[in-house]
């Protein structure tokens, strides 16, 4: 204490050396159904794990019961399904809500799902200042790269906006929302959208707060405190880490300069991180374990740019969902990290470091210019309606796939160093992968049943109105969304009422005018074929591409749309979530010759044997040739085969040519 | 690859019956038929319209035009619902200038009628990608008569407002809807006055929230100047309203006008007429069309126009003598002239 610490040292408050705390470790979990994921979670927190990171199944991100026609093939299979507050109190049966810090990726329903974790609170007796925890809430990239919105722009920022002045002192340890840029670097962004767009999203939130006028600058300084981030981390991880710099120092700037925020600790970038998926590879998954541990790198090494709290994908997440083993190794490599290596004892080793500086400098600089032409805009809202974003990140991507299908970008065992020996990994009795257990979804429409049957349906009618007047008036619709929650109201009757006041919203879909790099004889060949398959049809041939289900992860689909336009397709993209039937129905009115369908949320196959039960009806089964592409696990390729499916492709098939051409074959195969 | 049954119409009556009983994949498949390139197809589709054409005629064809981000899709998706909840069958059909050309194309996204999109007694088909703003014509006009034949009982004919294709769009419609927008500062927004003499109804759309005042400034600036344009039939004042897709508002009154314009037609005798004058103008545009594509490819004429361009090319000759002069060398032209 009476020595001075070295610069090496790390002091606290009180200036004594110490070690840094580590950042919260996260597992994102849930599936099957509420027993199933409390089991799950329980057993994660006894490994260790500090916080909770719940995965919500589609229909419940999404806003329909799981008992709705377009729900049923998803029901548990990316995440828990909750369909009241009944669900609620099983999914945290035996788990403390007061000592838990619980982070919610929900957007579309943030404002319900919040509403029944108070509600569960209150009928437990825990007063809701002790809750802490984050509801992901962040639209604007919902419409940019995830699509799960319900509502328009207009409409979801102002539930943001409520959910803000609600928490600031009704639960004071809430995040509202988190700022993602997360599912950008996803969609195909660079280091610099994902800082200029994820930056331009915040402004343009704590400018609606400011507007809206419900809080004075003391609150508002605490509302700005209160904003966290949720970013990527991908393999370039020397540019990630300067990427984080940039973040905290664009957010100390813009929170003083633009908002006069004088306390320091408001201005603190706070922020959460998933590494990359996107990078992750199909082929020779065990990989991507050290991709995984080389991104960890670029949001811890930097105490500066430190992250709070991470989660970690599994290796073997381009093949199916993980397994809790997959989870727990992932896991295991945040606790060696934080216990067992020297990271937290030292401070920021990287200021001062002239190369560091520069690289954040120039990073700050173009985001810079990129926050003031979406400024210039009018913001996010006007930047999203224009597809302004939307289209920047297609051409991002696209670029991404030119770059990796010519060799310009290395991705080791996908276009360098493919043969390799066969991996031990997949050898176990499940292929190494996840199965879910299709008896869940029944359990789960049981309990639906059950509640719908026990409630008092006058309390229900009552609540909902309450709901649809507050929406209607612009009066605060939160109180209304908990007593909805404690009279049992379903998922699908809170977003419904809603749907009836704000309307459903369909983003750009951001493929108009993009266009792919890429040349070539593979392209000019391409072209000649379909040149003559022309000549053979008598029309060029036509391609719907579509996304059945949920699903709203839609860069795939969108790359492919454009590459099938590139090499000389009509194609029709109907965009994401759609029913089976409607993708049958436009197949048929528009008379096309195949239906390309992507599928990442382990559906593929309720929904193949629905598109092709379709296609039977109409009398164009056979005519409409089908191909599927998804996260597909061999066996139930085999499945879809069987069904009538011509061709699966999965994120081993990354050479867009490649695919261009088995879709050619298909066609020409079926007029031979 | 799976055996299965063909369900294709592939004769002549099979097309003729499907399309007639109304069967949605029959009507899909003649609409692929008639825009077909390929010689036997079009063989084939000559013959299937013909026989169709007794049972045609009989449904409201309405064009429906606007500048891109004037909110064409969500109006027609409003107008389109309510016209179902009537009991009408609507069939949309559009024409994109933007997809005439020789590579691949997006065509128009469905999903911006979302309701209507989804509903089985509507039938929406993008615009063709054929090699011309001709061939995209006959293709529709052709495509108008399917499916009057399969009962649609009003065809909505969608195009973007810049190029030509406003024109080829009136000239295969009973009446004509230009919509405008009330937000863009300069009341005719850059529309060519071409587009304003076209149009039997105007609807400055998006009248909603705060645009709501500025469509009414708009609407009252237009109607202005829709008075000093000569109108298309003397019976018939073009009329300027006020809508909003988004919220439904003034769908119905614009629905009652475009409906008033047909009624009028009738009424006076000029609807037959305008059908038929439609019909004997396409005549000549495909004469003129096939004589200036046969001229084109001619050999002697070709080798004649290559040497009196580059005349033109040395200023050793005007426009106008080589063009007497490449007449002149065709027979039939020349012995006239000759006499």
């Amino acid at each position: 204490m009476n020595t001075r610490p070295l610069p090496h040292q790390i002091q606290d408050a009180s200036g004594d050396v110490v070690r840094d705390r580590p950042w919260i470790f996260r597992t994102y979990a849930g599936h099957s159904s509420a027993r199933a994921s409390n089991q799950l979670f329980r057993s994660n927190l006894e490994q260790g794990q500090t916080g909770l990171s719940i995965a919500f199944d589609l229909p419940t991100q999404c806003g329909y019961d799981s008992d709705d026609p377009i729900a049923r093939p998803e029901v548990g299979k990316v995440g828990v399904p909750i369909n009241s507050l009944d669900d609620f109190h099983v999914l945290f049966e035996g788990i403390p809500l007061e000592k838990m810090n619980t982070s919610m990726t929900i957007n579309g329903t943030a404002m319900w799902l919040l509403a029944l974790y108070v509600a569960l609170a209150r009928e437990r007796g825990v007063s809701i200042d002790q809750l802490a925890g984050t509801t992901q809430n962040d639209l604007v990239k919902e419409y940019l790269a995830r699509g799960t919105y319900i509502f328009p722009p207009q409409e979801s920022l102002r539930i943001i906006a409520e959910m803000y002045e609600y928490c600031l002192d009704e639960i004071p340890k809430w995040n509202a929302s988190n700022i993602c840029s997360y599912h950008l670097q996803e969609a195909g962004a660079t280091p610099v959208q994902e800082l200029a767009f994820a930056l331009a999203n915040a402004v343009s939130l704590l400018d609606l707060l400011q507007a809206r006028g419900r809080f004075d600058h003391e609150q508002f300084e605490r509302a700005v405190g209160r904003i966290s981030f949720f970013v990527n981390a991908g393999i370039r991880f020397v540019e990630e880490m300067c990427k984080m710099r940039a973040f905290s120092e664009l957010w100390n700037e813009i929170t003083r300069d633009r908002y006069g925020v004088q306390n320091e600790r408001f201005r603190r970038f706070r922020y959460g991180v998933q590494v990359n998926s996107l990078g992750l590879t199909e082929g020779q998954p065990e990989n991507n374990a050290w991709r995984i541990l080389i991104e960890t790198l670029g949001i811890t090494l930097s105490r500066n740019a430190r992250c709070r709290a991470l989660q970690l994908p599994a290796w073997n997440e381009a093949l199916s969902l993980p397994r809790p083993w997959d989870q727990q190794w992932s896991l295991r490599l945040q606790q060696i990290l934080a216990y067992e290596t020297d990271l937290l004892e030292y401070p920021d080793l990287f200021d001062g470091s002239p190369v560091v500086q520069s690289k954040v400098a120039e990073l700050k600089q173009i985001a810079r210019a990129e926050i003031e032409r979406i400024l210039e805009l009018g913001g996010v809202i006007p930047a999203i309606e224009s597809g302004y974003m939307k289209s920047a990140l297609v051409k991002s991507m696209s670029e991404r796939m030119s770059a990796i299908n010519d060799g310009a970008q290395i991705v080791v065992g996908v276009n360098r160093w493919t043969e390799g020996l066969p991996s031990p990994l997949l050898a176990g009795d499940d292929g190494g992968v996840f199965k879910a257990d299709p008896a869940a979804a029944s359990e789960t429409l049981e309990n639906l049943a059950r509640t719908r049957k026990a409630r008092d349906p006058e309390r229900v009618k009552r609540s909902l109105e309450q709901l649809k007047e507050a929406a209607r008036k612009g009066t605060p619709m939160f109180e209304a969304s908990v007593e909805c929650a404690l009279a049992r109201v379903t998922t699908g009757e809170w977003a419904n009422a809603l749907r009836e006041v704000f309307g459903e919203y369909r983003p750009p879909t951001g493929i108009d005018g993009q266009r792919l790099s890429l040349g070539g004889d593979r392209v000019e060949q391409l072209r000649a074929r379909i040149a003559s398959l022309t000549d053979t049809l008598g029309h060029r041939p036509r391609i719907l591409v579509g996304k059945p289900g949920l699903d709203g992860h839609s860069n795939g689909a969108e790359v492919i749309a454009v590459s099938a336009r590139h090499v000389g397709f009509d194609v029709i993209y109907s965009g994401i979530r759609l029913t089976a039937d409607a993708i049958v129905r436009a197949a048929v009115e528009e008379d096309v010759d195949l239906i390309g369908a992507s599928v990442l949320s382990g559906s593929h196959v309720e929904l193949a044997h629905q598109i092709m039960t379709g296609l039977e009806s109409s009398g164009a089964k056979g005519r409409i040739r089908v191909v599927f592409g998804g996260i597909i696990p061999k066996q139930d390729a085999e499945k879809l085969i069987q069904l009538g499916v011509d061709r699966i492709f999965t994120p081993s098939d990354y050479e867009l040519m490649d695919i261009m051409e088995s879709i050619v074959d298909v066609i020409e195969a079926a007029h031979a | 690859m799976t055996a299965t049954r063909r369900v294709r119409p592939t004769t002549l009556e099979e097309f003729r019956a499907g399309v007639l009983a109304g069967e949605r994949p029959a009507v899909a498949r003649a609409i692929t038929l008639v825009e077909s390139q390929r010689a036997d197809h079009q063989r084939l589709a000559q013959e299937l319209v013909t026989q169709l054409l007794p049972h045609s005629g009989r449904a409201h064809r309405v064009g429906i035009t606007g500048v891109p981000g004037a909110g064409k899709s969500t109006f027609i998706d409003e107008l389109g619902t309510r016209l179902l909840e009537r009991g009408k069958r609507v069939a949309v059909l559009a024409v994109d200038p933007s997809s005439v050309r020789s590579g691949g194309s997006i065509l128009g996204d469905k999903t911006r009628m979302e309701r209507l999109a989804s509903d089985p007694r509507a039938y929406i088909r993008p615009s063709p990608t054929a090699g011309s703003l001709g061939g995209v014509a006959r293709a529709t006009r052709q495509g108008i008569i399917v499916v009057e034949a399969a009962g649609f009982d009003v065809v909505l004919v969608e195009t973007v407002g810049v190029g030509q294709s406003e024109t080829t769009v009136a000239q295969m419609v009973d009446t004509f809807l230009l919509l405008m927008l009330g937000r863009t500062g300069d009341s005719l927004q850059g529309i060519k006055r071409g587009v304003l003499e076209l149009a039997d109804v105007i609807a400055v759309n998006k009248a909603d929230g705060h645009g709501a005042s500025e469509a009414s400034r708009a609407a009252s600036e237009l109607a202005s100047a829709v008075r000093l344009l000569e109108p298309q039939s003397p019976h018939w004042r073009p009329p300027v309203l006020t809508c909003s897709g988004l919220e439904g508002s003034g769908i119905d009154d614009v629905w009652v006008q475009v409906e008033a314009h047909r009624h009028t037609l009738e009424q006076r005798g000029e609807l037959e007429d305008k059908r038929v004058r439609q019909e004997v103008d396409w005549m000549w545009a495909l004469v003129k069309e096939r004589i200036e594509s046969e001229l084109r490819h001619h050999p002697a004429l070709r080798a004649r126009a290559e040497q009196l361009t580059q005349k033109l090319r040395a200023h050793a000759t005007t426009a106008s003598r080589a063009a007497d002069e490449l007449l002149a060398s065709l027979d039939w032209f020349g012995n006239d002239r000759d006499s």
